[in-house]
């Protein structure tokens, strides 16, 4: 399952999307809002951007927020920003670098990782990767 | 000494097995039973080699007892390798 | 046929270090961590018994060679109890 194209992301940023992303979904949102971070966004507005539905653009956006990557100004619809003060802002900007110039390979990393310990463990022991 | 150290060592191997036998409680994944397994002999073989202090001719029996644990771990990797 | 015993037994250890500690590399997960290394633990008891046994028969190496799989042991279970599940 190690593609050559994968070795080419930078450890750093392969740790801070094992840690942080699960899906491309969240990756899109979060690298929305760095790019904008003047901007306070809502669920409604992040799901026009990105053609996601409102609910799945809310728990993601919250999901952010727990991990204190985005500040949230609360309110009704609660707004989000990304978090200048993050000390992840570095990784997040190398990232997002990356994601232009190697698409394939930061998708094909975020689907390539067993999200669940136990399944990760199991799958350490299968020898041939290409199998389900 | 030895035996506060192969003490620790045993009850280390039953939690770990517990924790195993847990996951495939969690999981069904048949690794995770066959790990518990080997897990809860090799603290079988740290009890028996305490028991063997006094036969000591049957100290190398239980030393198989740890190498039936490790075929197990083996069973355990060939079974997830082999194709469904 | 004791020594073959104990060579697939540190094979087997030293096996599964290597795979859960690739494990690891390869998908970030924490648990492998602690199991990779309560493996190399296991394996250095295993080596550390062929030499206690076969090479250095009159030096006693009982507690050095349990001591890598105390430590093994110790970081398993505190992976197993600390790590999110």
């Amino acid at each position: 399952m190690n593609q050559p194209s994968e070795e080419s992301i930078p450890e750093n940023v392969r740790r801070f999307i094992i840690d942080h992303i699960n899906t491309v979904e969240v990756l899109e949102i979060l690298l929305l809002l760095f790019g904008q971070p003047a901007q306070d966004l809502s669920a409604a507005e992040v799901s026009r951007r990105l053609y996601t539905s409102e609910e799945s653009a809310a728990g993601r956006l919250n999901e952010l927020h727990q991990t204190k990557l985005l500040v949230v100004t609360p309110g009704e619809p609660p707004k989000y920003r990304f978090n200048a003060a993050s000390p992840d802002s570095a990784r997040v900007s190398e990232l997002e670098k990356i994601y232009k110039e190697r698409r394939v390979s930061v998708i094909s990393f975020i689907y390539s990782k067993p999200s669940d310990p136990l399944r990760a463990f199991s799958d350490a022991f299968r020898l041939r990767k290409d199998e389900p | 000494m030895y035996d506060f150290i192969s003490g620790m060592i045993a009850m280390g191997y039953l939690v770990a097995g517990v924790f195993f036998l847990r996951f495939w409680r969690d999981t069904r994944d048949r690794l995770f039973a066959m790990f518990g397994a080997a897990f809860f002999i090799l603290a079988l073989q740290r009890f028996g080699l305490e028991f063997a202090k006094g036969l000591p001719e049957h100290e190398p029996l239980w030393y198989f007892v740890r190498l039936l644990a490790f075929v197990i771990i083996i069973a355990a990797i060939v079974d997830k390798n082999r194709k469904k | 046929m004791a020594n073959a015993a104990y060579i697939l037994c540190t094979l087997t250890s030293i096996g599964c270090a290597v795979l859960l500690l690739r494990g690891y590399n390869q998908s970030g997960s924490r648990l492998l961590f602690w199991s990779g290394l309560c493996f190399v633990g296991l394996a250095l008891n295993n080596i550390l018994l062929i030499v206690d046994v076969r090479l250095l028969p009159e030096v006693d190496l009982s507690n050095i060679r349990s001591l890598p799989a105390l430590a093994g042991l110790l970081l398993l279970i505190f992976g197993l109890i600390w790590e999110k599940r």
